[in-house]
């Protein structure tokens, strides 16, 4: 096995179930994540960004209508087969976790503070007044001012932001070996967003740790990863280093999404991708882009596009991308 | 200027004091001072977009204006009319004419009801029949790209960006004359967020609504805005023109949020003009100019009074001594 692999998803496919029809958020995606590597993960609303990670960290999966299946290798143990109790241990200590919902992580009736500190409390043990004054130096390193009077408050007290930022010092209080962020900077304006990045490149630098980064900017992931995956209808469409992927995207909606970002100075009126995601559960054959795809042609509709390797460290499931390197 | 002129909004000297301790007595003896001090006013069919950092008391000045918080001290003018005088029935139906799209749309869909429930709820409240509510319903979800089979599920089966979606559409069903957006797009990616930016820019021009436009994002901002406030530590440093902002910002506040946008193209080098030092503390903020301990230009006399509110030029407002004298 390769030493620098930190984690290696494998075919996980995970369904929600109902009586009239079952949901296909994730299905039969695979990557890798090496030690020291942050991995961005891109893709439209309801693609299955947060089904993934909920489904590493086994946050479903658990019940008779939600559906599991694959192999994801952590450190060479397999998440998916470990048993609730062992990942309770996991979670929140090797694997640190950002939830997109601040408030799915934070419990309203206990402090801010508080609810740091239980992090190197139970995972690492220590003692009170060294976790309390742990919780205190991670809500500083968010840049919560006065933190001291701060950390006795109440998620209610704090601001959007503010909550997300307490979420981040939680997740990252335990020195993770991992780290799954949720679009971990929606609600933060780009100089607290600079800073947390910051925090995160840090953490990466400092222990070797490995990110997947979830989120919607574009410049966000410009700025700080150093691979990027692209999701469409809870598949990988496209995966390929960030300066590749910038300058010489693949597949049709890669090229459609760097399309839609707007600038500053321009206000020409925003071209969004044309149509609409389609359902997961009533899925045709062939490419699943291949209505919404202006180059879309007789093969995409019988047979549903690979992902192969179009360059070094480059992958597309893209039809065009492989007639254009078969003709070469 | 005309002095039967009467914006459609306006406030006055608004203020709101959260208090964060007690003292022995059990008194409140500090406040954060979310709201300090902001006057402006917003025509009708107009959008003002809101600006500033995590805390500074955006999310507090949107729920002020559509009086779901009571001001500590400041009028609130509405069509006319003094929201803090009115009786709580007047209140109700206003309220009608004015929503909200929170920040949280977690927070802001009942967990029990179906999405289905939660968009007819408000509608039924202020008697609309079962037809026209369906049919407003329909359109709506459509608009945000939301499959209306979607409707009988609950909010925990969407993604994030869907219920800030569903959100959107069950603030608009009303059809409010004014709308508090609350970082109404920050979960979503590119190309929705470019259809919904669209929708709410169709809406306006159709029924001339009014928008108060909150998000940190200064790219949505400049391309939603006409006129832009800047905000820092519960004041407002800058209100001017979306064009005069972007292309000769004054306050050295708004210089530093322009520098700071992420720019989606890797390994671009850029003149930032990192802030120095901490966010200082609402709870006791710097003297004088609340700005100064962070700002390069900072002078003996920003930490002794604190700036005015002038109109430089023509609807260009900056609370900075610096700029003001310079001008002199
Ligand atoms: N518990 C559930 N039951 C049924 N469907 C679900 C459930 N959770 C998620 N889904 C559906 O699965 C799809 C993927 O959702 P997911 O939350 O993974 O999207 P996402 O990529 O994180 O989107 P966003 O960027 O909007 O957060 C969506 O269409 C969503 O409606
Ligand atoms: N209910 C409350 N009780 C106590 N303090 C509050 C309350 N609501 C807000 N605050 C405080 O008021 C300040 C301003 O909060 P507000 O939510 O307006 O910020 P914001 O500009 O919207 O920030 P963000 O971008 O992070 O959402 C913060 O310091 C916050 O902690
Ligand atoms: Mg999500
Ligand atoms: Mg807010």
């Amino acid at each position: 096995m390769n030493d620098d692999l930190l984690l290696d998803v494998r075919h996980l496919k995970a369904y929600f179930r109902s009586k009239q029809r079952t949901v296909k958020a994730v299905d039969d995606l695979s990557f890798t994540l090496k030690k020291g590597e942050i991995l961005g993960l891109v893709g439209e609303s309801g693609c299955g960004k947060s089904t993934t990670t909920k489904a590493l960290l086994r946050l479903i999966g658990n019940q008779r209508k939600e559906y599991l299946e694959g192999e994801a290798f952590f450190e060479g143990e397999d998440l998916i087969k470990k048993s609730d109790k062992q990942m309770q241990k996991i979670r929140g200590n090797k694997i640190g976790f950002i939830a997109q919902n601040p408030m799915s992580s934070l419990n309203p009736v206990f402090t801010i503070g508080n609810q740091i500190a239980e992090v190197p409390q139970m995972h690492q043990r220590a003692a009170k007044n060294k976790a309390w004054s742990i919780a205190l130096k991670m809500l500083q390193k968010v840049g919560i001012s006065d933190h001291e009077t701060r950390a006795k408050q109440y998620a209610h007290q704090f601001s959007g932001g503010m909550k997300q930022r307490a979420v981040i010092a939680m997740a990252l209080a335990g020195n993770p070996s991992l780290l799954i962020a949720d679009e971990p900077t929606t609600a933060l304006d780009v100089t607290i967003q600079a800073q947390i990045l910051d925090l995160m490149v840090k953490l990466r630098d400092e222990t070797q740790a490995g990110v997947l980064l979830i989120t919607h900017d574009l410049g966000v992931v410009a700025e700080v990863c150093d691979r990027v995956a692209v999701m469409y209808a809870g598949k990988i469409v496209e995966q390929a280093p960030v300066d590749e992927l910038f300058h010489h995207p693949q597949h049709p909606y890669t090229k459609g999404l760097l399309a839609s970002m707007p600038k500053i100075g321009s206000r020409k009126k925003l071209i969004p991708i044309s149509g609409h995601p389609p359902n997961l559960y009533e899925m045709q054959g062939g490419c699943l882009f291949q209505e919404r795809c202006p180059f879309a042609f007789d093969r995409c509709k019988n047979v549903e596009p690979p992902l192969h390797k179009i360059a070094e460290n480059h992958q597309s499931a893209c039809h065009l991308s492989s007639e254009r390197m078969n003709s070469f | 200027m005309n002095r039967d002129y009467k914006p459609f909004i306006r406030v006055d000297h608004l203020k709101k004091y959260f208090p964060v301790a007690k003292n022995w007595r059990g008194k409140n003896s500090q406040y954060v001072k979310a709201v300090d001090d902001v006057s402006f006013s917003i025509d009708k069919g107009e959008t003002l977009g809101l600006v500033g950092e995590s805390g500074c008391g955006k999310s507090t000045t949107g729920r002020l204006l559509l009086h779901l918080l009571t001001p500590t001290s400041g009028s609130l003018f509405f069509d006319g009319q003094d929201l803090t005088q009115l009786s709580k029935q007047a209140l109700w139906q206003k309220r009608r004419e004015m929503q909200f799209i929170f920040q949280d749309p977690y927070a802001a869909l009942n967990p029990r009801m179906t999405i289905q429930d939660s968009l007819h709820e408000p509608l039924k409240a202020y008697g609309e029949d079962k037809r026209t509510r369906s049919e407003t319903i329909k359109t709506l979800i459509d608009a945000v790209g939301i499959p209306s089979q979607y409707l009988n599920r609950y909010p925990h089966e969407f993604s994030g960006g869907q219920l800030q979606r569903i959100g959107i559409a069950r603030s608009l069903a009303l059809k409010p004359k004014f709308v508090v957006a609350d970082e109404p797009v920050a979960a979503l990616d590119m190309s929705i967020q470019a259809q919904i930016l669209n929708l709410m820019k169709e809406l306006q021009h159709a029924f001339n609504y009014t928008y108060l436009f909150i998000s940190h994002d200064l790219s949505v901002i400049d391309y939603m805005s006409d006129r832009i406030g800047v905000m820092y530590l519960g004041k407002m440093v800058e209100l001017t023109d979306r064009d005069a902002l972007y292309q000769e910002p004054l306050h050295p506040y708004t210089q530093a949020l322009l520098s700071a946008i992420p720019i989606a193209e890797p390994q671009r080098s850029k003149n930032k003009i990192m802030l120095k030092g901490e966010i200082p503390s609402p709870v006791h903020p710097p003297s004088g100019c609340h700005f100064r301990t962070r700002c390069p230009f900072a002078k003996a006399i920003c930490a002794e009074k604190e700036p005015e509110w002038v109109e430089m030029k023509k609807g260009h407002y900056v609370a900075c001594h610096v700029v003001q004298e310079a001008h002199q």
